[in-house]
């Protein structure tokens, strides 16, 4: 098999830095990050002229069509929704009820709430650019957006958990064929909170013991959501992750661990 | 899947930097403007009225007195466009990035060419390197090359986005 050389690039997308590892050439590294590109300017919540913006603006009023893209994504965010009993909702207000999907790909607001896709469309954007690197050809490919990444092809990487306090890179764990999502508590040193994209219903016991939550699934958009909701829900949402394929790993203030997934 | 626990990379208290770099100047150069057979340097050093100017474009505190690294790519006489090197600072993080602009200064594409996290403290080589028995005789900056994927990283881009709005108005009332 012909191995070509990789290449390695990032660029500022999705309010973060997407960073992008190939063998498939720098045109399709460029089709990759064009569909992330994409993803960005479906879902921002700030462009004035994406869907999302589109939705929170004149959805109460009247059906918004949208693009097969972002009506994917909100399917997906129901889907989880759903799944979650309401804990995932990527509405501020706590109201997803209230978001009615209908034929067409037109989204419809039944009350005044704000839509906000940013738990998930990370996620979904890593998938996108995969989806473009693996139908191609390429033989390896890795796509990270901000720490939500996905790894495509017959090799493993070795991913560094950032350590919250410090902010360096801390253990490792290996990856092939996978997403890994993480969410951490409060980050000093980037200055930034973490993203939730989730609706707290109340304190969930042992929360603020955690440190990170990282879950592993097949899909970056799975990976994403399902982190938040580990995060708040901790080992009691192993059923859940079970259903989507995902295993979660814990880290707690005190240095232990806790896994799903059959390993001890 | 496993979850094998790989050694924990991070033991002693003082670590060196972690960094990633992607590009040179001259990649990242010769990648925006393959057809160019030139790149003129068209340095800046801006006065204070162009300061001003930039400032109120691009909605930031410009200041006077500061070089920017800028090029004219050319094909023969053509002008195909511009490249400006500049670097932004966010919390423990240094970036190089360049922007490529078209020949009427419209932004076609930006490239982060390195980026550095600096922890503080002393860089303990004897320390770091003991973890990595079996890795090589690499230098720490070395050894972290092996490091290149990171999970819960929530970083902005922010500094970046602006330093491009910046860059677009110092194309604009230089040139």
């Amino acid at each position: 098999m012909f191995v070509s050389e990789r290449i390695r690039r990032a660029r500022p997308l999705l309010g973060t830095f997407v960073e992008i590892e190939t063998d498939g050439g720098p045109a399709l590294l460029e089709q990759a990050f064009a569909a992330i590109g994409r993803v960005e300017r479906l879902m921002s919540f700030h462009r004035p002229d994406s869907d999302v913006a589109r939705i929170n603006t004149h959805g109460a009023t009247g059906p918004v069509q949208v693009n097969a893209g972002t009506f994917e994504v909100l399917k997906k965010a129901r889907l989880l929704w759903e799944r979650s009993a309401g804990i995932f909702d990527v509405t501020r207000e706590g109201r997803f009820e209230a978001v009615r999907l209908t034929g067409a790909r037109e989204v419809h607001l039944a009350a005044a709430v704000t839509l906000d896709l940013g738990g998930i469309a990370k996620g979904w954007a890593v998938d996108q650019a995969i989806t473009v690197l693996a139908g191609s050809g390429a033989g390896f490919a890795v796509v990270n957006a901000g720490g939500d990444l996905r790894v495509w092809g017959d090799t493993a990487i070795e991913v560094a958990l950032r350590e919250p306090d410090s902010g360096r890179p801390g253990p490792a764990f290996q990856l092939a064929g996978a997403a890994l999502a993480t969410t951490a508590r409060y980050q000093p040193w980037s200055g930034r909170r973490p993203e939730t994209g989730v609706r707290s219903r109340g304190r969930v016991a042992g929360r603020t013991a955690l440190r990170s939550v990282s879950v592993r699934a097949p899909h970056c958009w799975q990976a994403d959501a399902l982190t938040k909701i580990a995060w708040l829900q901790g080992e009691s949402a192993a059923s859940l992750l079970r259903e989507f394929g995902a295993e979660a790993l814990w880290l707690r203030a005190d240095g232990s661990t806790a896994q799903t997934g059959g390993w001890a | 899947m496993n979850w094998r626990h790989a050694a924990p990379l991070v033991v002693c208290a003082a670590c060196p930097a972690y960094g990633a770099q992607y590009l040179t100047v001259e990649q990242a150069q010769r990648e925006a403007f393959p057809g160019a057979t030139a790149f003129e340097s068209a340095d800046v050093v801006l006065s204070k009225v162009q300061a001003e100017e930039i400032s109120r474009q691009s909605d930031q505190k410009i200041r006077a007195g500061r070089r920017y690294r800028i090029w004219r790519a050319r094909r023969g006489s053509e002008l195909l466009g511009w490249v400006v090197a500049d670097a932004v600072i966010g919390k423990h993080l240094l970036i190089d990035y360049t922007v490529a602009l078209s020949p009427s200064g419209k932004v076609r594409g930006v490239e982060i060419l390195e980026y550095r996290e600096n922890y503080g403290g002393e860089i303990r080589r004897e320390a770091w390197r003991a973890q990595f028995t079996g890795k090589g005789t690499a230098s720490p900056l070395q050894l972290d090359a092996d490091i290149r994927n990171i999970t819960g990283a929530t970083m902005s881009c922010r500094h970046v986005t602006e330093g491009v709005k910046k860059v677009v108005a110092l194309i604009d009332v230089c040139f």
